[in-house]
């Protein structure tokens, strides 16, 4: 009887888990491209597979014959350079109708047509000083921000556009930090392991930002296992700037509560829009940077908008993936799957045209 | 149009040709308890000549003048006689007592031979006496449950009490408690159906051939029929199970005439959730206190207004209550901090029916109802926090309430005709009011309150309906109908629909009939759902300009055999089409419709297809029965799969069932089922490909030249639901124990659910094994489960 007892424990307690071997779609081979094309930006296109979670290796392509065909004009050809870069000297022109032809060395075609959009014509920005309260409605969560109105220029055409913001300390911003030869030195004094020299070195030259310098630097100093050390820190050479690198302007959030012009799902960093006619819109941007600035007054926070028009493939792609990202935390949710315009392959070709608007300082 | 017509004018033009006779009509009872028996036979010996009573119990037979002898049978209840002179329209009401032996699922009444087999393909009933044989999970006995051993019917995620049947999803089941539609019929999560095994009286369930007078869904009707109650004697029963208990009463008004019946059931999870966790943590500081709950109310009184009159009301009130409560409190130095955090789900129905049934001549019923329905699902999270930092107190508050509702009041008439035929010709009107309320958000906060609501939308959807059974011959026999109706959305849009319905059968002898079957339906109504665990938040939203009703077109062939060892043999096959059906894109979660809901649809088609067969047996000790079903089940959206077909979440191919039920002696009973599905399609690939759609968190561009300067994976699917979770099995036994002893019947039933531990895949997710590979991870809920329930009636 007792025997009973204990098989019936055993089945109870069995774990609720188990670990699955399912027949995995097996990688296809299928074509990857990445190009995202505007005005002034010579032609560069991407072209990597498919691969399977598990494989770390790399899958660029390097020999394929891609070729892009404007409608009115000689068909480009694009060299191969490196890591599955292809690209040419020659630029995209606004409003021409551009179609990309890719032959891999099985002869399998790929192909996508798209255009650069025009530019998104804002005007009558007005910034706003107010502290209010933006409520999430997907987050549900108060986000501290202020807000900015402005008209966008409709055209006969439906347009698409993006919208995020980045705010440029110009305390900081200008600021930036890099290895040198003394670096190594004066570390090697403090007999700091000699691998770690070695790999520290390989930055000499790299000019880092005042925001991101400390990371990169203790992520080294965390692989060989050392402990912070502000001896590291203080032998980096200082460098004052007048360039607004990129790196230094830090996105901040953006919330819009503008009929068509929408935070996707959870996302807090971009708002995207589908317009015809000229609209008002109005955005709410973080207000934290105002709030740590103080009264302190020997810096700015510029306040930059970024107005991207994009061409119906780019804004299908990217919003697919913002749905995709948001999902992939919630188990009841079904599998979004990331829009492509090319045939026989995945990705994006698709045009776009940015322009950064510094509208205001605080 | 002009379909309409002659299909109206082919209804009539079969009627009229019959001679002057006279007619026997009445009403078909049980013995016992007094209820009326839907599709009892009554058949004249002499002549041949039968007819089936309806819903109601209500036949009318046209006889010639003379002598007949009637004789009265149903499943389960000994044949009876009556001998009579008839010369002029004769009223006679019959009870029929039970043979207390095992009845069958399939309604085939022993009649004449023009309705030997009934002509509706893919009609199953089943009784409230089967049910109480099936093992079942925790003793919970379910209606829903019941309906999957059928072919063609399958279960959603382990445990639930969803079904999905020929393809459908389901929301394309019409469930009617007592002719009133229900929305969500699921308590616990889908683990248990709200309707109370004690309170339902029969179980009508359509796969198919469907009758004109059920419309509005795609798939399947299952129309339940609540207990009326006793008419003679009065009955009170307790039944004590793991999940829950229920009290149950019937009895007189009036003897013979008007009763009662009420019941009510109530999990007692509730209070033991609660009450060990507060023991548990009565000396913490910090306490987290969950709770679930449910109930249902189920009441029915008739009442015999005259011979010719009779009144039902009907009622039924259920509702799901998940809640927790969590409180904290901090104290140091510094500051003073305490935390009140609580949070409740609740969802439930509450509907009522008046009807009226009328006998207005012996060849003319009418019954008419009046009903309303609301179905509600709401939720309320509330936190709360007071800080005290020396003097200075503050105190943070905020409270989200959610609601989504449905509204209905119905009004319909249903009249059988019976005129110079035998097999009325039945005509009805239909009006129902709907009101939905998709969703409203109200967030309270210090800073103030935010209110955000999909807005109220009204419809009214209205119609007639035609239905008539034709034979030819001995052999042959049509039922032809056609359902029309109109759903008019206010302020938008009105669709109209024609749906005819065609089913015949032709009986090439004794044992061997052949069958096929059309119908077209549609449905005015969606269900928004992010998965398939069948939860409470699932929204019900109706067509709307941009929406429109979805439709179904299903045709089958079958044939159905006898062998002579008493077997009976049935094979059907089926293709069903489906248009406008509308998926969910999204997948955003719960709180997020608002007035751009539609703009979050994509619609689509679908497309179901396969073979059913079964075998059964029933003597008056035995039933046991195998069926097994071949499918497919496709949708198609433009912007899913790149456009393609793709199998849909609900497509199984293989679904194998195998039970028996077997009285062992006068009070033991035994029953084992067996079922094996094929795994459900999922999509997990594995694979992902670089990308630049620029990353949420961090600037993946060059600032100002717009250069890609990292990279993102983005997970890739070569195909939607391009891979199979392993397949589903289960084995199940019961034993039951019916006994009575010093005038007290009492029922024992142990149920042993899952009896090889079979881990089913309840819910499968991706998870990064310790090598840093994302492998999958199966969650299981149910391994072998006992139980036992026992059941007092006095």
């Amino acid at each position: 009887m007792n025997r009973i007892y204990i098989l019936l424990l055993l089945f109870l307690v069995v774990s609720c888990t188990k670990d699955l071997e399912l027949s995995y779609e097996k990688p296809d081979q299928t074509m990857v491209v990445n190009c995202l094309f505007s005005e002034n930006e010579a032609w560069k296109v991407t072209l990597t597979r498919v691969k399977s979670y598990r494989d770390q290796s790399d899958t660029y392509v390097d020999d394929a014959r891609v070729l892009i065909v404007p409608e009115n004009n000689d068909t480009i050809h694009l060299v191969y350079f490196k890591d599955g870069i292809y690209g040419s000297d020659e630029k995209p022109i606004i409003g021409i109708q551009y179609r990309l032809i890719i032959r891999d060395s099985k002869g399998k075609t790929t192909t996508a047509t798209n255009s650069i959009p025009a530019k998104p014509t804002i005007s009558e920005i007005t910034p706003s000083s107010q502290k209010t309260t933006y409520f999430s409605n997907a987050n549900l969560s108060d986000y501290m921000v202020m807000a900015v109105d402005f008209k966008i220029k409709g055209t006969d055409q439906p347009n698409f556009v993006r919208f995020r913001l980045s705010t440029f300390n110009t305390k900081w911003g200008y600021l930036r930090y890099m290895v040198t030869k003394e670096t190594i030195s004066a570390l090697r004094e403090k007999k700091f392991p000699e691998d770690y020299l070695n790999e520290l070195e390989k930055l000499i030259g790299v000019s880092m930002s005042s925001y991101n310098y400390w990371g990169i630097i203790q992520n080294i100093a965390k692989k060989y296992e050392l402990p912070y050390n502000g001896d590291i820190t203080s032998s980096l050479k200082e460098i004052k700037v007048s360039t607004r690198y990129d790196d230094s302007l830090l996105t901040s959030t953006i919330f819009s509560n503008s009929i068509g012009f929408i935070n996707v799902s959870k996302d807090i960093w971009n708002v995207l829009g589908e317009f015809r006619d000229e609209k008002e819109v109005s955005l709410f941007v973080s207000y934290i940077p105002v709030i740590n600035k103080g009264s302190q007054t020997n810096f700015k926070e510029e306040y930059w908008l970024e107005v991207t028009g994009m061409s119906e493939d780019y804004y299908k792609y990217q919003k697919s993936y913002i749905k995709q990202v948001n999902n992939l935390d919630n188990p009841f949710a079904s599998v979004i799957e990331v829009y492509s315009n090319l045939t026989n392959g995945v990705g994006i070709f698709a045009g776009y045209n940015r322009q950064m608007i510094h509208y205001h300082d605080y | 149009m002009r379909l309409n017509l002659f299909l109206i004018l082919l209804l009539l033009g079969f009627s009229a040709f019959a001679q002057q006779r006279r007619t026997v009509s009445g009403y078909i009872a049980d013995a016992q308890t007094g209820e009326r028996l839907y599709a009892a036979s009554v058949y004249e010996q002499n002549s041949g000549i039968g007819t089936i009573s309806n819903r109601f119990g209500f036949f009318s037979i046209l006889l010639s003048e003379g002598k007949a002898v009637l004789k009265f049978s149903f499943v389960g209840y000994q044949l009876q006689s009556k001998q009579i002179d008839l010369h002029a329209d004769t009223l006679i009401n019959i009870s029929l007592k039970s043979d207390n032996k095992l009845d069958e699922v399939i309604v085939k009444g022993k009649l004449n031979n023009q309705l030997a087999d009934n002509s509706n393909l893919g009609h199953h009933k089943l009784s409230a006496k089967k049910l109480a044989r099936l093992p079942s999970l925790m003793g919970e006995k379910d209606v829903m449950k019941s309906l999957m051993i059928l072919p063609g019917v399958q279960q959603g995620s382990e445990g639930s009490a969803g079904i999905f049947v020929r393809g459908g999803s389901p929301d394309q089941n019409l469930i009617l408690l007592d002719d009133v539609p229900l929305y969500n019929v699921s308590h616990l999560f889908g683990f248990v159906s709200v309707f109370t095994p004690e309170a339902i009286n029969s179980i009508d369930f359509y796969k198919g051939g469907f009758p004109a007078r059920y419309g509005g869904r795609l798939s399947s009707v299952i129309d339940l029929r609540m207990k009326d109650g006793n008419k003679f004697k009065r009955e009170t029963s307790i039944n004590l199970g793991l999940i829950s208990s229920q009290f149950t009463t019937e009895g007189p008004i009036k003897k013979g005439e008007s009763s009662y019946f009420f019941s009510v059931r109530r999990t007692l999870l509730d209070l033991i959730f609660k009450g060990v966790a507060k023991v548990a943590q009565r000396n913490m500081e910090e306490q987290a206190i969950p709770s679930y709950g449910f109930y249902d109310i189920n009441g029915k009184i008739n009442f015999r207004l005259n011979e010719k009159n009779h009144l039902y009301w009907s009622f039924y009130s259920g509702k799901d209550n998940l809640s927790f409560e969590y409180s904290d409190h901090l104290k140091s130095t510094e500051k003073e901090e305490t935390q009140k955090t609580s949070g409740a789900l609740n969802w439930g129905h509450v509907m009522t029916a008046l009807k009226l049934n009328s006998q207005l001549n012996s060849k003319l019923f009418v019954n008419t109802t009046l009903s309303g329905s609301i179905f509600n699902y709401g939720n309320l999270f509330k936190a709360n926090t007071e800080t005290s930092v020396g003097s200075d107190v503050s105190k943070s508050d905020f409270r989200l309430e959610y609601q989504s509702q449905i509204r209905s009041i119905a009004l319909k008439t249903d009249i059988d005709i019976y005129g110079n035929s035998n097999l009325p010709f039945q005509i009805g009107l239909f009006a129902n009011v709907n009101n939905y309320l998709p969703g409203k958000q109200k967030v309270a906060r210090n800073e103030g309150t935010d209110e955000n609501s999909s807005g109220e939308i009204s419809s009214l959807d209205y119609g007639v309906y035609l239905d008539k059974k034709i034979t030819l011959g001995d052999k042959l026999s049509f039922t032809v109908g056609l359902r029309n109706a109109f759903y008019s959305i206010r302020n938008q849009k009105t669709y109209f629909a024609a749906e005819p319905r065609f089913s015949m059968t032709f009986r090439s002898n004794e044992n061997t009939s052949y069958q096929a079957s059309f119908a077209k339906m549609t449905q005015a109504i969606h269900l928004l759902s992010n998965g398939n665990v069948g939860l409470p938040t699932d929204i019900w939203v109706p067509s709307t300009k941009l929406i429109r009703p979805e439709t179904s077109d299903i045709f089958s062939v079958g044939m159905k055999k006898t062998i002579p060892s008493g077997i009976k043999l049935s094979m059907e096959a089926y293709y069903k089409r489906l248009n406008h059906v509308i998926s969910f894109t999204e997948g955003d979660g719960i709180l997020d419709v608002d007035q751009n809901w539609e703009q979050k649809i994509t619609v689509g088609k679908g497309r179901a297809w396969g073979l059913e067969t079964e075998a059964r047996y029933s003597n008056s000790k035995l039933e046991g029965w195998m069926g097994y079903t071949l499918a497919w089940n496709d949708r198609k959206f433009d912007d899913i799969n790149k456009g393609r077909w793709f199998p849909y979440q609900y497509d199984r191919r293989h679904k194998f069932d195998l039970g028996i039920i077997m009285k062992l002696n006068n009070d033991w009973s035994a029953s084992a089922t067996l079922t094996y599905q094929s795994g459900a399609p999922a999509t997990y690939s594995g694979l992902d490909y670089s990308g630049f759609p620029n990353n949420l968190n961090n600037e993946t561009t060059d600032f100002f030249t717009g250069k890609p300067i990292n990279s993102d994976r983005i997970q890739y699917y070569p195909t939607i639901n391009g891979v199979r979770l392993p397949a589903y099995h289960r084995f199940d036994i019961g034993f039951t124990k019916e006994w009575e002893r010093y005038g007290k019947k009492k029922a024992l039933s142990l149920s042993v659910y899952n009896v090889y531990s079979r881990q089913n895949p309840f819910m499968v997710y991706a998870k990064t094994k310790a090598d840093g590979t994302i492998g999958l991870k199966q969650f299981s809920l149910f391994p072998v489960i006992p139980s036992i329930s026992y059941r007092i009636s006095f």
